[in-house]
């Protein structure tokens, strides 16, 4: 391989000219304008460092106070601020109005133009219309990647991989053989989806590997995090639903399913073999055993071991998860154990003094 | 690689006692030193084991001036074993300047003596300083910084637009400048909030190996000066971690949470979004930290409350059998005192 001569890179516009009027802007997030539409809005920014140039948004009670010093051009708000007196555009949930804004002067990704040509492309791969591959790929025999398909630099896609249209991998992602991604998945940097199950069985000479036959399917709308590991079904695949969005550091063992929209914070995992339901919730740093079922909605706090299945809807936190009402009630009680240690004790004197009491009093 | 004791003596400032002509080739344990390694003795117990010991000589603090071996008597025996063991660790091999099998971006800028190894990819307007190490692996997006002297082993990601001091050392696997997680949920399932912002790395900062470091939603997420961050550890968007802050293995920081100057985090501690923690805080191993704590705090358990009071409750969890057995008791004797009194 020899350092070929650079194609142009696709140029994305420059930062400094993205700009917006406000009058534009209500209509994007289809808000009510109270100000002046032609004023020019060219970025977004928290409300404290926002300039005369940018908007900022106020989705809680504790940023409106902040309002009146704010230099921001305008603000994005709820209908209970409408009445504050600066330009506005006031809509139903200010939280996303911002995230579409945001969105909009967001600096575009950089996409290698086309095929890199210091990139290792196998035999009977199968590309779609716009695909980008960047330099240092390498893509195995048999791959099929859909229209639109993004692979930064440093990716690995092993044999007979196929990835759906518009779904964006970032460098070093790391996707072995025979796994399956759907349409607009993101995948940030580092992560392993594929990697063998971790399956032996025991013997007088140690453990015997148990191959890993199955493999991974991601579906559609799917995001994962930085540095997760996503391992291969022993037999048959495992699966993580539509549109579930996954944190950084985050461990599926072999077999494992997570149903649709549900949402894994950083540095979870989950054990072989166990499903989660639709819209699970699982705070940062959970753990989840082997072989058990959370229904459909489950939530579990952050740091919380949940070792049985837990039914639709359970609210459940600690270590071990215990349902949420009895897990506070643990925990507010726990600090108070060495008074309830010395209650034991006054009681256990009492009921001495009131045990040798009687006897040694005269009747009256 | 080889030095004398009286070589050794001089580097370290420390008192020599023994022959300054004899020869060190190596540094080791003191259970596993050979008569050509020197050793060293921090803590009393591996005092016991130095009449054993086959070492040359033995860095000692004052306490352990009178061993009648060779010595190096130094105030800080820990630190200078570490001294001494700089000066003997193998020298890192870098690739000799730029291999022409990386690939380079336009308009980069390289200092003096950098180093890049073939399979990197380096995106337009990086900036490298002088003396910059990137092993092979490595992904630097378009406008990243680096500072004089940092080094990055194999495999290292970091995304557009961050920005790494000098003198860093980052190990492989870790990615700066990932997407945060920030989700806002709408009927279909949820709209992603883009990332706007960057990492900043101050000078000084070690990052151990598969870390991960999001990137801010607006602004930075920022870490100190000094700041030692051991494997797999999570830094969600937003974050601030405090000067010369210690973060071991696992420990993860949720978004926008400030933690202050020198604060230790013990394996896989936790700290939830939008705390701060003063300056000195410690939160020991597996904690999970729930609310803002005030400088200097300790803090134990998940929930993490006060050292004090973690260790009030777990002295008496562990008699929690004993306390269950005395309240069967107190209940069989109040049974007795309330029957006996029926039946006259």
């Amino acid at each position: 391989m020899t350092r070929p001569s650079r194609p142009e890179a696709q140029e994305v516009s420059d930062k400094a000219s993205m700009e917006y009027t406000l009058g534009e802007l209500a209509q994007l997030v289809g808000g009510t304008l109270k100000g002046p539409a032609h004023v020019v809005i060219e970025g977004i920014a928290p409300i404290d460092s926002a300039t005369p140039r940018d908007i900022t948004f106020i989705h809680r009670g504790i940023y409106a106070r902040l309002a009146g010093r704010s230099q921001a051009a305008a603000f994005i708000v709820g209908p209970d601020h409408e009445g504050l007196a600066r330009s506005l555009i006031v809509v139903p949930n200010p939280y996303l109005a911002y995230a579409q804004v945001a969105t909009l002067f967001a600096p575009p990704r950089r996409r290698w133009p086309g095929i890199s040509n210091q990139a290792c492309l196998g035999r009977e791969v199968e590309l779609g219309r716009e695909v980008s591959i960047a330099p240092l790929v390498f893509i195995g025999d048999k791959v099929r990647l859909g229209d639109r398909v993004t692979i930064m630099p440093g990716c690995v896609i092993g044999d007979e991989v196929q990835i759906g249209e518009d779904t964006l991998l970032h460098p070093n992602v790391t996707i072995l053989d025979r796994c399956r991604l759907g349409n607009r998945v993101i995948i940030q940097s580092g992560t392993v989806i594929g990697a063998d199950g971790f399956g032996y069985l025991p013997g007088p000479e140690g453990y015997r590997k148990i191959p890993q036959l199955g493999a991974v399917a991601i579906e559609d709308d799917v995001e994962i995090g930085a540095n997760c590991t996503i391992d291969r079904g022993a037999l048959g695949d495992t699966r993580v639903g539509r549109g579930v969005k996954i944190s950084n550091q985050v461990q599926l063992a072999h077999n494992v399913t997570v149903g649709d929209h549900s949402l894994l914070v950083a540095q979870v995992g989950v054990a072989g073999s166990s499903k989660l339901g639709q819209r699970v919730v699982l705070a940062g740093q959970v753990g989840v055993v082997e072989h058990i079922e959370l229904g459909d909605g489950v939530t579990v706090g952050g740091q919380g071991g949940v070792n049985h299945s837990l039914p639709p809807g359970q609210v459940a936190t600690g270590y071990p998860a215990r349902p949420q009402k009895e897990y506070l009630k643990i925990s507010a009680l726990l600090p108070r154990l060495p008074q309830i240690h010395q209650r034991l004790l006054d009681a256990e004197q009492k009921l001495a003094a009131l045990a040798a009491g009687p006897a040694e009093e005269p009747e009256p | 690689m080889e030095h004398t004791l009286g070589e050794l003596a001089t580097l370290l400032g420390g008192e020599l006692k023994g022959p300054p002509d004899l020869v060190i080739e190596g540094i080791a344990p003191i259970e596993q030193a050979t008569p050509r390694e020197i050793t060293f003795i921090t803590k009393r117990r591996y005092a016991r084991l130095a009449p054993e010991s086959r070492a040359a000589a033995f860095l000692v603090g004052p306490d352990h001036a009178d061993l009648p071996r060779p010595l190096i008597i130094v105030p800080h025996p820990y630190l200078a074993y570490a001294q001494v063991a700089a000066l003997f660790a193998p020298l890192q091999r870098r690739w000799p300047g730029i291999s022409n099998l990386a690939h380079l971006g336009r308009e980069v800028e390289l200092g003096q003596e950098v180093s890049i190894a073939p399979l990197t990819f380096i995106g337009d307007k990086v900036r490298l300083g002088d003396r910059v190490t990137i092993m092979p692996g490595c992904f630097l997006g378009d406008e990243v910084q680096i500072g004089a002297d940092t080094f990055l082993y194999p495999r290292v990601t970091v995304l557009e637009r961050c920005t790494v001091g000098e003198r860093c050392i980052i190990h492989s696997g870790t990615v700066i400048g990932a997407d945060g997680f920030g989700f806002v949920p709408v009927p279909e399932g949820y709209f992603k909030i883009p990332s706007l912002g960057t990492v900043v790395i101050e000078d000084d900062v070690e990052i151990g190996a598969n870390c991960a470091l999001d990137r801010a939603a607006m602004g930075e997420t920022r870490v100190g000066r000094g700041v030692k961050i051991d494997n797999l550890v999570a830094l969600a968007h937003n974050v601030t971690v405090g000067e010369h802050s210690l973060l071991v293995a696992q420990a993860g920081v949720a978004g926008s949470t400030k933690l202050g100057a020198r604060v230790i985090l013990a394996g896989q501690a936790g700290v939830a979004g939008h705390i701060e923690l003063g300056d000195g805080v410690q939160v020991g191993a597996k904690s999970g930290v729930n609310h803002s704590l005030p400088p200097g705090q300790k803090v134990f358990g998940s929930p993490a409350r006060p050292q004090r009071e973690a260790m009030q409750i777990h002295a008496h969890l562990s008699k929690l059998p004993e306390i269950y057995q005395r309240l069967k008791q107190v209940e069989e004797k109040l049974r007795g005192l309330s029957v006996k009194p029926g039946r006259e």
